[in-house]
């Protein structure tokens, strides 16, 4: 990964708004961030924070008209796609960018093998036929591990477990050889062993072929371990963002402070409690005005209800989206 | 389709069902070689008798076989049932199908054309499109199976919008599957259970229909033998041979009946959440 390389993904000041019964609210706003090939930038925060929002503004997938992208672009190698109608996004979607979802359970359709999902990508966007598709799929299945794969892509869904399903969802992913993938929160439903494996095999698929990586989780604890860059989001805007080693190192906004001190630590003090954060987040129709954390914020003083912190850099790759300055 | 199966005879109530129906099919397909005499041939000398040895359901005003005529009613029942139902699904079904998956616009302009084709009462809607295109079967069956499209096409709808919602189908977008094989292949094979078994139930609604139309007279024209026809003109011989009516009655009945009950075990027998 040199610098001076153009990223692959490159999210401008995106803004989608809400739309519900005549009401209006901005769910994500002025959300920027860049992706570079071979990266694993993660993105975490809270339920309704807006991670799972972007991976579908990226996919062109909000559900409209309810939500709409309203401001801001999504620059994937060159082509806003944003601009693109759902015919041409259509063409990029699992052929140059695929996402993996939460529920391995529900993601694989009951009624199909195994095998003919893994296939259809390689079908509609490679031309492949059956037979050939098939075989692919029998080597990607092999590459995220799952043994004996030429005989379980005669299997149903229900046949798998868990880890299986998704390693399937992970192996439709990357039929087409895609240059981004969207994790969106690909190991909540696993068992902590499972989940491991479903990340190195993440990590080691991006850093083996140049793969930009989106991994959308509420885990800390993933972030520090498999992610390069990391993206704090709050209320669907950007508060901290840098290298891994930089924000947990020295995080700045006091929501990324608040995320770190209820980590649960093997080596910490039993005695010693886990702070949680005071209050609730809010929902998108009563956003607080100023910064939306400063109802929740130890550090709040007078600016910060009155004016929205702007998204600045105050060391070298390193974000914070906070008025507070000690 | 083995859990369908073992649902399907698990009860007394059900195999009673099952034969019902599969006589019904027998009567429609070997009406010529069951029945003893010619449904139309009248015998001025045996008006109105009721059963015997050589007329085993009696005679009717114009002295045909009861029995016969009954056999061959199985077929105006059958193709009516069959066909009026395989047009409302036809249409109704990919309808709904397309309204729920995209909806929005499409769906707006579908689902208040399929509302004001509902908003008629039923049978008066078929009355005005037999009336319309004039009596025959084949026009009773599609009187009857427009008039069920709505039924099918909100069924439809209804199961797209859950399943359209389901993470498969959204992973499906994401790898950038085309809309028509996603409503064929994701959506089709996912709301066929409940679709099976409105079947039964349009089937038995038909037979109703069917009836009711020609008992009204707008429906299938005698001398044709069709349940419906037979319970017309026996009605107005109630008091001498109520046998006249109570046989096709009966015969509507159980068939409807039959369909009822086989419809509720196929619904038994199609969830996945009454598996064990």
């Amino acid at each position: 990964m040199t610098v001076s390389e153009p990223p692959l993904l490159t999210v401008e000041g995106l803004t989608t708004t809400v739309s519900v019964q005549g009401r209006q609210a901005h769910a994500l706003d002025d959300v920027s961030f860049q992706v570079r090939k071979g990266e694993c930038v993660a993105i975490v925060g809270e339920s309704g924070s807006g991670k799972s929002m972007t991976a579908l503004a990226i996919m062109g997938l909000l559900p409209e008209p309810q939500v709409r992208a309203t401001a801001g672009s999504i620059r994937f190698d060159g082509t806003d796609l944003l601009t693109l109608n759902q015919e041409q996004m259509r063409a990029f979607r699992g052929d140059r960018i695929s996402m993996i979802f939460q529920e391995p359970m529900t993601s694989l359709n009951p009624v199909f093998t195994i095998g003919h999902q893994i296939s259809e990508p390689l079908i509609y966007h490679k031309g492949l036929g059956r037979k050939a598709a098939r075989k692919k799929a029998a080597q990607l299945l092999a590459q995220v591990q799952v043994a004996d794969a030429e005989h379980r892509l005669s299997l149903y869904p229900h046949q798998f477990s868990g880890g299986m399903r998704q390693r399937a969802m992970i192996a439709t992913g990357l039929a087409c050889d895609p240059e981004l993938m969207i994790a969106d929160e690909p190991t909540t439903a696993l068992d902590v062993t499972i989940q491991a494996q479903i990340l190195e095999i993440l990590r080691d698929l991006a850093r083996g072929r140049g793969m930009g990586l989106i991994l959308i989780t509420h885990s800390l604890g993933v972030v520090a371990r498999y992610a390069d860059t990391v993206i704090v989001m709050y209320a669907g805007r950007v508060v901290e963002s840098g290298p891994v080693a930089e924000v947990f190192g020295r995080p700045k906004h006091p929501y990324t402070r608040g995320l770190m001190a209820c980590v649960p630590t093997m080596d910490g003090d039993l005695e010693s409690a886990l702070v949680p954060i005071d209050g609730q987040p809010s929902g998108v129709f009563d956003r607080p005005s100023g910064c939306a954390f400063h109802p929740r914020c130890p550090l709040a003083f007078d600016r910060c209800w009155a004016e929205t912190p702007p998204l600045e850099e105050f060391r070298p790759g390193h974000h914070k989206a906070c008025w507070a300055d000690e | 389709m083995r859990d369908v199966a073992v649902r399907l005879v698990a009860g007394p109530l059900e195999i009673v069902s099952l034969i019902v129906i599969l006589l019904l099919v027998a009567a429609a397909v070997a009406a010529p070689l069951l029945a003893p005499f010619d449904p139309a041939a009248a015998d001025g000398f045996n008006t109105l008798r009721g059963p015997s040895s050589r007329n085993l359901l009696g005679t009717d005003f114009l002295g045909r076989d009861v029995l016969s005529r009954l056999i061959y009613g199985a077929q105006v029942t059958a193709a009516v049932a069959i066909g009026s139902v395989a047009i409302s699904i036809l249409f109704g079904v990919p309808l709904g199908l397309v309204s729920g998956y995209f909806k929005g616009l499409t769906d707006t302009v579908i689902m208040r054309f399929i509302d004001a084709l509902y908003a008629f009462p039923p049978l008066l809607l078929s009355l005005v499109l037999v009336a319309m295109l004039g009596p025959s079967m084949y026009n009773v069956m599609i009187a009857v199976g427009v008039i069920m499209i709505p039924t099918f096409c909100r069924l439809a709808r209804a199961q797209a919008l859950v399943v359209s919602a389901q993470t498969y189908v959204v992973a499906a977008q994401t790898i950038g599957t085309p809309a028509h094989r996603i409503i064929l292949w994701h959506l089709w094979p996912n709301i066929a259970a409940p679709v099976i078994v409105q079947l039964t139930i349009g089937m038995a609604w038909a037979i109703l229909a069917e009836a009711a139309l020609s008992y009204l007279g707008v429906g299938v024209r005698p001398p044709t033998p069709t349940w419906g026809v037979m319970l017309a003109e026996g009605f107005q011989y109630l008091r001498i041979n109520p046998w006249l009516s109570f046989i096709p009655g009966m015969a509507i009945f159980l068939t409807v009946f039959a369909l009822n009950i086989l419809g509720d075990a196929l619904r038994d027998g199609l969830d996945p959440r009454l598996r064990n």
